[in-house]
């Protein structure tokens, strides 16, 4: 495996099972590979794959066939607790639709994630160091419905980070924003693939962002185009 | 859209469940109450007959009418008249009978003889007269052709009282027919009645003594058509009051009562002694149905509650959907009507369905034994009433107001509000009116106020009067108003611990209580359900167990044994003449008879009698009873419940058996005659005085009744002390020879061998108790049973409405939040996590709320049992009340509290374990 890799699949399949009729298949024998340290953009659209793909490389499901290697690591195989600890540690996740936790504040939010990943020490500074990343600081007393969309989404971006995870998944996080919000996300993901060093894998749709990162993968009908 | 309406509620398969068990439930109870009462109405309106006729033995429901005047047209007019009010009462006639007679006049023997001259006597006749008697000597009176005196009979108490004799021929000198000639009659028989009992005999024997009986035909020959004073002719209608129907009563009362005002011409309308039985019969139903409709409230309070609150789950699942049509131009009416539409469709179905369940209901609130205890066996029959179907009209509208309210709420929101609602809670409305210290304060009040009386709340009831229904919201209020104050320092409380432990909180832990704390209020209804469920439980189970229990054991002291039976002793007293101080013998029958009874197994003699004091201190102005008794039998087979009396009871017992004239007092003749142990007193029973040495107090023995209450004429109560003695029977029966005694015994199970026994040996039976019937009869006591039934039955519906709206309430908080949870998953959360963030839920809200509940019921029935336990206690409720809680019902109910969590936790369990990540997280997308 090459060490500039974060990622690399291996023909991977998903089949997913159809009452009465032969299987559908959403992806069909995909390689690819994610490098380190990039802002890598999944694209295709809708019903291409994306989010079938991006589920995989999360270890938030298992694929019917192929590998999945994270850091040099089978993680396909791994149990279920080692994937949830994997997801815990060293990855994050934004989704499409808002998905802070509605009872906690901004901070909470943020925090909650820290906890999970069972960091223990200056759990403040670092909460707020995110926040003031995607330019929340002020706010983070704010409950989530008082947040516009764009800020949700930003909130969730810095919850998604502030364990530092090796990557973070975004799964069309600019879907449910408008024009402007979309483009401070994309921009906000840039700044931290610059000043954290973190790497980023995004799926869209949307062809105004296609050329927001540095590495591009297509897919078309659950196969790699470009 | 009524096709729309049917296909929302195809997709909301349990939501609709839920709804229609509310409505069936509605129905079904309120209906059932009424089928119920109307039900133990009709059999204790027959029962209040029953026993009146059981205690003066004379046909209970019985109306008299009278007249004056021989004619044949007043006559008629009597008969006409009598008729006319029969017929405006409406009642089945059993039977009729009519007494003619001219009332004493003064008649002396033809063949004078000494101390005879001046016999007042009447002559006359009854209708059907022989074929209610017997003869004992002489013959039967015949038609008289060639002799000029007419024949008569007499009963046995006209020789004794007037003495005249059999085959004398006495006249009536101031009695003259048209020729002057005076009335001659011959006593040629002595009759007794066939059977004393039979409703033929409206008046007691004593009634006829004087009166000379003779064929009707001669009565109307000699008398008809003539003037004669003290003539009287009365009508005697026995009413059947098996056939009739209760709710007559007030009927039947208003016709009499217009009837008895009425003056007519020539005929008298005897106050009849049914209207008491009416009258009484009548306070003690609106006692009962007060108090039976108070206490089903907080269950019909709950059941709209429910209502209420499924209406509004489901309309949170379809706010979606009610905006969407608001946004494409739908009305607010027609979204209204839609919901309506739904509300009849659903209650209509719970009408079909809650009145024959509501039948179920009410016989078996009619086999209710104890609390929570049914008898299959004997389910109680009735038939549907006029009253129960309002009821269930009734219901139904309240289930359609209960289930549209919501919807104005939200009719209201479109798609955009509903995008923009804040989700920050806000103070729920009762809090910012301070409902739970409003609840509170009145629950107070109502404890402080009846506990300062309760001795009014007894005389009240003594009285025949309705209690006042605070006295049952008292408890209500204050379980409401405690619960309501939980709810508000809930938070608070989780609050205080999330503060001591954060910083070594688990991140589910963390999740849980803050989840718990942020949303406080949207689980509050259910978990006031919940503690209501268990604080109304554990109250309903220890007033349905104290009142029961309390009265058991009350009747267990006044009974003292299974049975107690005086047989009638034969006796010297005929022979005595009249005015002789003669003193009675009697002859014991034989006693070894009563220890081979069938399924007895123990039997003792007991001397209860009554005695003056004559000398001593002081004497006792009362009549004073007296119990003469064997003392180690009496301890073998009597029980006294512990701590009544300061010693032991059979150190009382061992005393008397120690002392042979040693006498026990009760303890007023200590505080109100002075008094003391060592003192000597003479009593006189029957002409035989002895003397007795006092060697002890006491304030309850097995039997006795310190006071006695009874209505003054002018509706007053009069409380009359009562006083006794006790010593040992062959110490009496050696001073004053043997007297009648009762004989008590014990069984294994039934007192059916007794009156087997009584049969088979033709025995007298002068007077008895029997235990077993009256505990049976007080299990079947329309109140005990009814509150016994109304408990348990709401019991059990609040528990059915606790636990299908505990598991509704849980999947419903789940299914909205499988998004969350799948985030969480995502963000690395395993599913123990996930499953222990709600199982510290449940013991936030389930856990917690039961343990609420328990401290809260257990509170309310210290503090509001025994006030309103005096709503039950008798008039001659002597123990002093004891507060009784039953384990077996506390197992009951924490039993189903416990499935009912168990079910929950276990279909959490499987709706986690099924959830997948990303299935949950596509949610979001939509």
């Amino acid at each position: 495996m090459n060490q500039n890799h974060i990622i690399e699949i291996e023909n991977i399949v998903k089949a997913f099972p159809v009452e009465g009729s032969e299987p559908f298949l959403a992806l069909k024998g995909v390689s690819a590979y994610i490098p380190r340290g990039e802002f890598t953009v999944l694209k295709g659209r809708s019903g291409s794959g994306k989010t079938t793909l991006i589920n995989m490389l999360g270890a938030l499901d298992k694929p019917s066939e192929g590998k999945v290697f994270f850091d040099g690591q089978e993680i396909t195989s791994l149990p279920e607790s080692a994937r949830e600890k994997m997801r815990r540690t060293k990855m994050g996740f934004v989704f499409q639709s808002v998905s802070l936790i509605p009872m906690l504040n901004a901070y909470e939010n943020v925090e909650f994630a820290l906890r999970l990943a069972g960091v223990k020490d200056n759990r403040t500074e670092r909460v707020k160091e995110c926040l003031r990343l995607v330019g929340l600081e002020k706010r983070m007393n704010h409950m989530p419905q008082e947040l516009s969309g764009g800020e949700q989404q930003r909130v969730a971006i810095a919850r998604a980070i502030v364990h530092k995870p090796r990557i973070l998944f975004a799964d069309e996080p600019t879907a449910e924003l408008d024009s402007h919000s979309a483009k401070v996300v994309a921009g906000l993901f840039r700044d931290l693939v610059e000043k954290e060093g973190i790497t980023i894998l995004m799926t869209t749709h949307d062809s105004s962002l296609m050329n927001a990162g540095s590495h591009l993968i297509e897919l078309a009908d659950g196969e790699v185009v470009k | 859209m009524f096709r729309f309406m049917l296909a929302k509620l195809k997709h909301k398969k349990w939501m609709l469940l839920c709804l229609l068990i509310g409505n069936i439930l509605l129905v079904a109870v309120s209906s059932g109450y009424l089928v119920y009462q109307s039900a133990s109405f009709e059999r204790m309106f027959v029962k209040e007959f029953d026993r009146k006729w059981e205690k003066t033995g004379k046909w209970p429901f019985m109306l008299r009418t009278s007249a004056w005047t021989v004619t044949p047209e007043a006559t008629e007019n009597l008969y006409l008249q009598t008729e006319k009010m029969i017929m405006e009462l409406d009642l089945p006639v059993k039977e009729s009978h009519i007494n003619r007679s001219i009332r004493s006049d003064v008649a002396k023997p033809v063949m004078a003889r000494k101390g005879a001259d001046q016999m007042r006597l009447s002559v006359g006749y009854m209708t059907g007269l022989e074929d209610h008697i017997t003869i004992i000597e002489g013959r039967m009176y015949e038609e008289t052709e060639y002799e000029n005196y007419i024949e008569v009979i007499v009963n046995q108490e006209t020789l004794n009282q007037t003495g005249v004799l059999l085959d004398e021929e006495l006249v009536f000198e101031q009695m003259v027919n048209d020729h002057k000639d005076p009335l001659y009659i011959k006593v040629v028989g002595i009759f007794i009645p066939n059977d004393e009992k039979d409703f033929y005999w409206t008046d007691y024997q004593s009634a006829y003594a004087g009166e000379c009986f003779m064929m009707a035909e001669l009565f109307d020959e000699t008398f008809a058509g003539r003037e004669h004073e003290g003539y009287e002719i009365k009508y005697d209608t026995l009413l059947d009051y098996r056939l009739m129907d209760s709710g007559q009563a007030d009927k039947i009362t208003a016709v009499t009562n217009t009837w008895l005002e009425k003056r007519i011409e020539g005929v008298k309308i005897h106050e009849p002694a049914y209207l008491e039985v009416l009258n009484s019969y009548t306070v003690k139903v609106e006692r009962i149905s007060s108090t039976l409709f108070i206490l089903s409230i907080p269950c019909m309070v709950l059941l709209c509650a429910f209502l209420f609150m499924i209406s509004e789950q489901m309309l949170r699942m379809e706010q979606n959907e009610i905006s969407m049509l608001k946004s494409r131009g739908a009305r607010r009416h027609q979204i209204l009507r839609l919901y309506f539409m739904q509300s009849v469709l659903v209650s209509l179905i719970g009408l079909v369905i809650g009145i024959p369940f509501g039948m179920f209901l009410c016989s078996l609130l009619g086999s209710a034994g104890a609390f929570l205890q049914f008898d299959f066996q004997n389910l109680l029959q009735a038939s549907f009433t006029k009253d129960a179907l309002i009821a269930a009209f009734v219901a139904m509208g309240v289930s359609i107001l209960m289930t549209v309210f919501p919807v104005i709420k939200y009719s209201t929101v479109t798609i955009v509000n509903l995008k923009q609602k804040s989700q920050r809670a806000k103070k729920p409305f009762w809090q910012k009116a301070y409902l739970d210290i409003i609840l509170l304060v009145g629950a107070g009040y109502a404890y402080y106020s009846f506990s300062r009386s309760q001795e009014t709340i007894r005389e009240q009831i003594l009285l025949g009067q309705t209690l006042d229904p605070f006295l049952y919201f008292g408890a209500t209020f204050f379980i409401l108003g405690c619960g309501l104050l939980f709810l508000r320092l809930h938070p608070v409380f989780i609050h205080l611990i999330y503060q001591m432990r954060k910083k070594w909180l688990s991140s589910a832990s963390y999740m849980s209580f803050l989840g718990t704390i942020r949303s406080a209020s949207k689980q509050q209804f259910i978990m006031l359900f919940m503690i209501l469920t268990v604080s109304f439980g554990i109250f309903y189970a220890t007033i349905a167990r104290t009142i029961l229990e309390n009265a058991d054991h009350n009747i267990s002291y006044l009974n003292a044994v299974d049975m107690q039976v005086q047989e009638k002793w034969s006796d010297n007293a005929g022979a005595a003449m009249p005015g002789d101080s003669l003193k009675v013998e009697y002859y014991e029958p034989e006693f070894d008879r009563y220890e081979f009874i069938e399924g007895g197994n123990a039997v003792t003699k007991v001397l209860q009698d009554k005695v003056k004091v004559v000398g001593g201190r002081r004497p006792v102005k009362e009549e004073c009873a007296i119990m003469g008794i064997q003392t180690k039998e009496f301890g073998e087979m009597v029980s006294m419940p512990e701590n009544l009396l300061p010693l032991d009871f059979y150190d009382y017992l061992n005393a008397l058996a120690n002392t042979s004239n040693g006498v026990l007092l009760s303890e007023n003749m200590r505080t109100e005659y002075g008094y003391a142990i060592g003192d000597t007193l003479i009593v006189d029973l029957k002409n035989r005085t002895f003397s007795l040495k006092v060697i002890g107090f006491f304030n309850y023995w097995p039997t006795y009744k310190p006071k006695e209450y009874s209505v003054g004429e002018k509706g007053e109560l009069l409380v009359k002390n009562k006083y006794m003695m006790v010593t040992n029977l062959s110490y009496v029966q050696w001073k004053a020879d043997v007297t009648p005694y009762y004989v008590w015994m014990n069984f294994d199970e039934s007192t059916d061998g007794f009156y087997d026994f009584v049969e088979e040996n033709n025995i007298k039976v002068k007077a008895y108790t029997d235990m077993v019937v009256a505990k049976d009869d007080l299990r079947r006591d329309a109140l005990f049973q009814g509150t016994n039934g109304v408990l348990s039955l709401s019991f059990i519906v609040i528990l059915l409405l606790c636990g299908v709206g505990y598991l509704i309430y849980w999947i419903l908080s789940i299914r909205s939040r499988e998004l969350l949870f799948g985030v969480l998953r995502a963000m690395g959360m395993s599913k123990r996590e996930v499953f222990h963030i709600l199982f510290n839920e449940q013991i936030f809200c389930g856990v917690l709320s039961i343990l609420v509940g328990i401290a809260i019921g257990a509170a309310a029935a210290g503090l509001y049992v025994p006030i309103i336990q005096n709503a039950y206690a008798a008039t001659d409720q002597i123990l002093p009340l004891k507060l009784v809680c039953r384990k077996e019902d506390l197992i009951k109910l924490f039993g189903t509290i416990i499935a009912v969590l168990i079910t929950c936790i276990m279909v959490l369990l499987r709706i986690v374990s099924k959830s997948n990540i990303t299935g949950a997280l596509k949610l979001g997308e939509d």
